[in-house]
């Protein structure tokens, strides 16, 4: 076993329990099927832009899992496995571009916010596809499944992934160290 | 907003809270599977049946159960109305205007609603009988043999213990950093959404730095220790699997061949 890797594995932990402490403080809103607007989604994104995707994702799934030992929405199998475990993975998807030292500020903000937005709009996608699962099992057909479950989870995905934009680049402002991508 | 209770667990001696965590995930994944057999008003009554002596066996007071189905009673109630409105089978109960109400809408409405509750309970009473880390054991045990074909499940549970040991001293030091910000004059509960924001990170970036300073000396403490990952590891928590483990095994068995053949 690596040192670094060990040193990786910390990281991912701590980052993991950080974004639970985060989910604790959210804006309560009329998501009765699960979904809150928080900052959960910042330290697994941070992760992904220091160690790459493998960690991001790595992380996501632990996030994903702990999240459902805490508040489990659960009902149907596979619902559960896109909503946890596979939505926060593919947040790991951020971490794509690599943040260098080298570059200017304008590009190293622009590649943040296209791992941001990349990684986000892949949870969604997660969460979409289990909704429309869900309700295309349990929901009589001729119902527009599709455009409820879009309406549902943007409501509550759009407004976390602008906030979580914005401390994002007000943190790589503030302290780039913390957001570039580790040797 | 930091008194809140970590996780869902409640602590008790039931027999349900002693059971080993592997043998109450293996029923779960077994009764999440069988529950979709059921089909007629027998099969229905059983699940229904087996959920209710759960829940009595665990002894976690009932209001522990209603607040993890508060969220997803809305849900049901939906489906249960899509169900009834929607499915033309059977005769025809009640017309009223536009809303023509079937006897098959209202059974099957009936049927998915039971099904998605007992599934919920179940799933709900592992998570109020059973600690989150031992949770964390039983799967990286579960899923031991898939380390054969090079997947890091043990990588993966120990990273979700320290993640979970690590929740109450992050919350503490969260908590800290706050009152220390404010002490400074940061204001975090008013303003517009963008003055929150921008309040928001002095909490961050410490929160940050001091946790990547911890993952740093837990990772040089555990080197120091000696750790090499998972050959010849140890454990402090082991696992014992007892006879009441083998009798919960037998009764989903028989749950299961009960369903099969009761089943129309």
């Amino acid at each position: 076993m690596q040192k670094t890797q060990i040193r990786i594995m910390t990281e991912t932990a701590l980052m993991t329990a950080i974004s639970v402490v985060l989910s604790f403080i959210q804006i309560r809103g009329p998501w009765a099927a699960g979904g809150s607007i928080s900052l959960e989604m910042v330290p697994l994104i941070i992760l992904s832009f220091r160690r790459g995707v493998k960690w991001g994702m790595a992380a996501g799934v632990i996030y994903g899992l702990i999240n459902f030992m805490f508040n489990p929405y659960y009902v149907h199998p596979v619902q559960l496995i896109l909503d946890y475990p596979l939505a926060f993975g593919l947040l790991g998807l951020s971490g794509i571009f690599i943040l260098k030292e080298s570059e200017t500020k304008v590009l190293a903000l622009i590649k943040l916010i296209a791992g941001v937005t990349i990684g986000c709009f892949a949870r969604f996608v997660s969460h979409f596809a289990s909704a429309m699962i869900f309700f295309g099992s349990s929901a009589p057909k001729g119902q527009p499944v599709a455009l409820y479950a879009f309406i549902y989870n943007i409501s509550y995905i759009g407004p976390s992934y602008i906030i979580a934009l914005f401390v994002l680049i007000l943190m790589f402002l503030t302290a780039p160290l913390l957001i570039r991508r580790q040797r | 907003m930091f008194n809140i209770i970590i996780g869902q667990y409640v602590p008790g001696q039931s027999i349900i809270h002693r059971l080993d965590p592997r043998v109450k995930l293996i029923s779960i994944f077994i009764f999440v599977i069988i529950v979709f057999l059921a089909n007629n008003w027998i099969t229905y009554g059983l699940v229904v049946l087996f959920s209710i002596i759960g829940i009595l066996l665990s002894k976690v007071p009932f209001r522990f159960i209603y607040r993890g189905l508060r969220a997803i009673i809305i849900i049901i109630i939906f489906t249960f109305i899509l169900n009834v409105l929607f499915t033309k089978q059977g005769d025809l109960l009640i017309s009223i205007g536009w809303i023509h109400i079937y006897k098959g809408g209202l059974i099957g409405g009936l049927f998915i609603s039971i099904r998605l509750l007992a599934i919920i309970v179940i799933t709900t009473l592992l998570t109020l009988t059973t600690t989150p880390i031992d949770i964390t054991d039983g799967i990286e045990i579960l899923l031991g043999p898939l380390k054969k074909i090079k997947l890091p499940i043990h990588e993966f549970a120990l990273m979700m213990s320290i993640s979970l040991r690590f929740i109450p001293t992050l919350l503490e030091e969260t908590e800290k950093i706050m009152k220390a910000q404010s002490a400074r004059g940061s204001d975090f509960a008013s303003g517009s959404v963008k003055q929150r924001i921008k309040a928001i990170i002095p909490l961050l970036v410490p929160l940050f730095v001091s946790a990547f300073k911890r993952a740093e000396e837990l990772a040089m403490a555990m080197e120091a220790r000696g750790y090499r990952g998972d050959e010849g590891r140890t454990r402090l928590r082991v696992l014992k699997w007892t006879g009441k483990d083998t009798a919960l095994i037998i009764i989903m068995l028989m749950l299961t061949v009960a369903l099969v053949v009761l089943r129309t």
